[in-house]
């Protein structure tokens, strides 16, 4: 149990942690209390000994020069693995064809076929092209949000929203507490709802059966303009406001059509009450002020917790607010309180104006909506990361053979990459795993070869990969080799105290 | 001691293709980069890779290294950026395949044996946003303000993070028979 002062000092500790002023009375007792009490004490030693952790550990510690070789960026990798990657594009074109057209939707279609893929269907073409954008958002950076439109992946927080639009016309808005994927950088756009809720209103009605929205137990498709998908753990749910949509259940049997002013969830179907419309109308509010062309952003933060922002008569009650608006004269109010007046906002393309405490205007480059290559070219620069994080993903669930596919995928497609440079060593440690130990040993060289940060790791691995081979001449030599190199290891002492072969 | 004109001169070699400033440059902040993405990745699976992107990373940067801090700083900036966009990548995955990465880590994973001691095992188990903003204001020092460029949240942000991370890191400790981990934490022996 703390007493007053420890809590005082807990709370003084925390205050100078955020780089709070302090009054001279509050700095002196925040020096003097640990003198009196133990467990303020050990607790001040604690935060103070987390610097001792920025030094290297034993197995960091800088290597003796010329330990690693030339740390070089694999500029041009060496001949036999463009030979490995051009045999594994000529080899996998259709494979990875093949796989990626399922790699979309695979863990979250299995068991319903999509619409697209249907043999039978007469399906309308599948518009693709085009990025996601975020366009409002409530709770959270801009930063944050930009950053979240990167990857298409959205986790609101308790207390945050957050709407995305596509450059097709399809808006998304993630209520509070939702964990969704958007899916559509230069691909068929769709969602995976995981937690949570989203709001779809499709700007166009050409989109319609073609855009969905996947939960982990059945598929929403869009067949009219505006409705929302809630998935918790009782079931599903699906309201729909504008036009139809078709719920087709994970586990089988025959799809249903919600129309407009329905709701189902695990009870059945009903008549969606007003209050729901209000609610998914609320969320889109923000964003369907803005529906591409030029735009600005708006950040408000709240000068009061009491004030409400309104934006050209729109009400919104969070915290902290973002908006991209288009450009113009637009009208912001504080309701709720007093001694806030509102101001006009005379907004261009491109500016940044952050409202509340402290008024801030910026200039940036504009990011014209239909710049689309730009966004791109940011998503497939994302690429690479998303196919080392899925081999990575599927190496640790010990699926090796979707993991090897990612590995190869990415050393064939960007051979140039940073995280192709990544995929040699870890496709050695996956070869390994998979007992192919010779080609383990390939792998390994030829990240030694190249150069690179983890040659410990590479030693290591190469050093197994001739065990397991029972080249033992070699692996003695290699390991007499480590130990020089890295003497100060951890892995060096195991390799002392491991009995020879 | 270099100076920032020596390493705005190693930083341009490197940039050039030179390869034994690329050696140098490489001994010189290996051990860094590998300590921060195992800080900032919690020794979870995954940071040595994190690790070696941001070494690549490092390499393409490093004719654009203007020697306003220390290359040091410089080198943290890019490895936190790449490290968080990697484990980002990675969490997205395996959000996608249901895995839920521990965000909201609750119940406390099991003892890792790569972390160096029980301090990086109670940083380990802080959640990936909480973790992050520790990390740099406690081990590496680094202000509200640089953090909140380095990881591309609000100030509000970074400093709500790191008050919840301290409160919960705060609970742990006097959870644990107090004593014995905080005479190992503060002293470091074991």
């Amino acid at each position: 149990m703390m007493g007053p002062d420890c809590r005082r000092w807990t709370d003084l500790s925390d205050r100078h942690a955020l780089e709070e002023a302090l009054t001279e009375e509050e700095r002196s007792f925040l020096h003097a209390h640990p003198d009196t009490c133990p467990a303020c004490a050990e607790e001040r030693s604690w935060w103070d000994g987390l610097t001792a952790l920025q030094v290297p550990g034993e197995d960091d510690r800088e290597p003796p020069a010329g330990a690693d070789g030339p740390l070089t960026e694999p500029s041009r990798p060496p001949r036999r693995w463009l030979a490995v990657a051009a045999a594994a594009a000529a080899a996998g074109l259709g494979w990875w064809g093949g796989s990626r057209s399922t790699a979309s939707s695979d863990t979250l279609t299995t068991g319903l076929a999509r619409p697209v893929a249907s043999a039978t269907a007469v399906a309308p073409p599948v518009p693709t092209g085009g990025s996601w954008r975020a366009v409002a958002a409530t709770g959270e950076g801009i930063a944050s949000v930009e950053a979240m439109a990167d990857t298409g992946d959205i986790a609101t927080g308790d207390d945050s929203h957050v709407c995305f639009r596509h450059d097709l016309g399809i808006v998304a808005c993630a209520a509070p507490g939702t964990r969704a994927i958007l899916h559509g950088f230069d691909a068929q756009p769709w969602v995976a709802l995981s937690q949570g809720r989203v709001v779809i209103e499709l700007e166009s009605r050409d989109l319609a059966a073609a855009f969905f929205v996947q939960t982990p137990s059945g598929r929403a498709t869009a067949l009219g303009t505006m409705f929302s998908v809630e998935t918790k753990a009782a079931g599903d749910a699906l309201r729909v406001t504008h036009g139809r949509v078709r719920w087709a259940a994970r586990a089988g049997g025959t799809p249903i059509l919600v129309a407009a002013g329905e709701a189902v969830d695990p009870q059945g179907k009903r008549v969606l009450s007003s209050a729901e419309i209000d609610e998914d109308r609320w969320l889109l509010r923000g964003a369907m002020m803005w529906k591409g062309g030029p735009s600005a952003v708006v950040a408000i933060d709240r000068p009061d917790p009491a004030c409400r922002a309104s934006v050209a008569g729109r009400r919104f009650g969070a915290e902290r607010l973002w908006l991209r608006l288009p450009p113009g004269s637009r009208e912001l109010a504080w309701e709720g309180c007093t001694g806030h007046a509102g101001q006009t906002l005379e907004l261009e393309a491109g500016q940044r104006v952050g409202l509340g405490a402290e008024t801030t205007t910026e200039k940036t480059p504009t990011r014209a909506p239909d710049a689309s290559p730009t966004a791109s070219a940011r998503a497939d620069g994302n690429r690479p990361m998303h196919l080392l994080a899925q081999a990575q993903s599927a190496q640790a669930r010990g699926e090796l053979a979707v993991a090897s596919a990612h590995y190869a995928e990415l050393l064939a497609r960007f051979p140039q990459s940073a995280e192709a440079s990544v995929a040699r060593l870890a496709r050695g440690r996956l070869l390994l795993q998979q007992g192919r130990a010779q080609d383990a040993l390939a792998a390994f060289d030829a990240y030694l070869a190249q150069g690179g940060g983890l040659g410990q790791e590479a030693r290591l691995g190469r050093i197994q990969a001739l065990g397991l081979l029972g080249r033992d001449a070699e692996r003695a030599k290699a390991i007499t080799d480590f130990i020089a190199r890295y003497p100060d290891t951890r892995a060096a002492r195991a390799l002392q105290d491991a009995p020879p072969r | 001691m270099a100076t920032e004109r020596d390493d705005i001169r190693l930083a341009q070699r490197v940039g050039r293709g030179d390869e034994r400033a690329a050696a140098a440059f490489g001994r010189r902040l290996t051990p860094r980069v590998r300590q921060l993405a195992r800080s900032l990745m919690g020794s979870r699976e995954g940071w040595e890779d994190a690790a070696q992107l941001s070494l690549m990373e490092l390499l393409r940067a490093a004719p654009n290294y203007a020697g306003t801090g220390s290359l040091e700083r410089w080198s943290d900036r890019i490895t936190v950026r790449t490290t968080l966009r990697y484990a980002r990548a990675r969490r997205t995955l395996s959000h996608h395949q249901g895995e839920h990465e521990p965000d909201e880590l609750v119940a406390p994973r099991a003892p890792d044996p790569v972390a160096r001691n029980e301090v990086a095992q109670l940083l380990a188990d802080l959640d990936p946003a909480r973790r992050t903003v520790v990390v740099l204001r406690h081990v590496y020092e680094y202000s509200i303000d640089e953090i909140a460029g380095m990881t591309g949240v609000s100030r509000n942000t970074v400093k709500d993070r790191l008050v919840q991370g301290r409160r919960t890191l705060r609970q742990r400790l006097r959870r644990q028979e107090g004593q014995q981990r905080l005479r190992l934490v503060s002293g470091g022996e074991e």
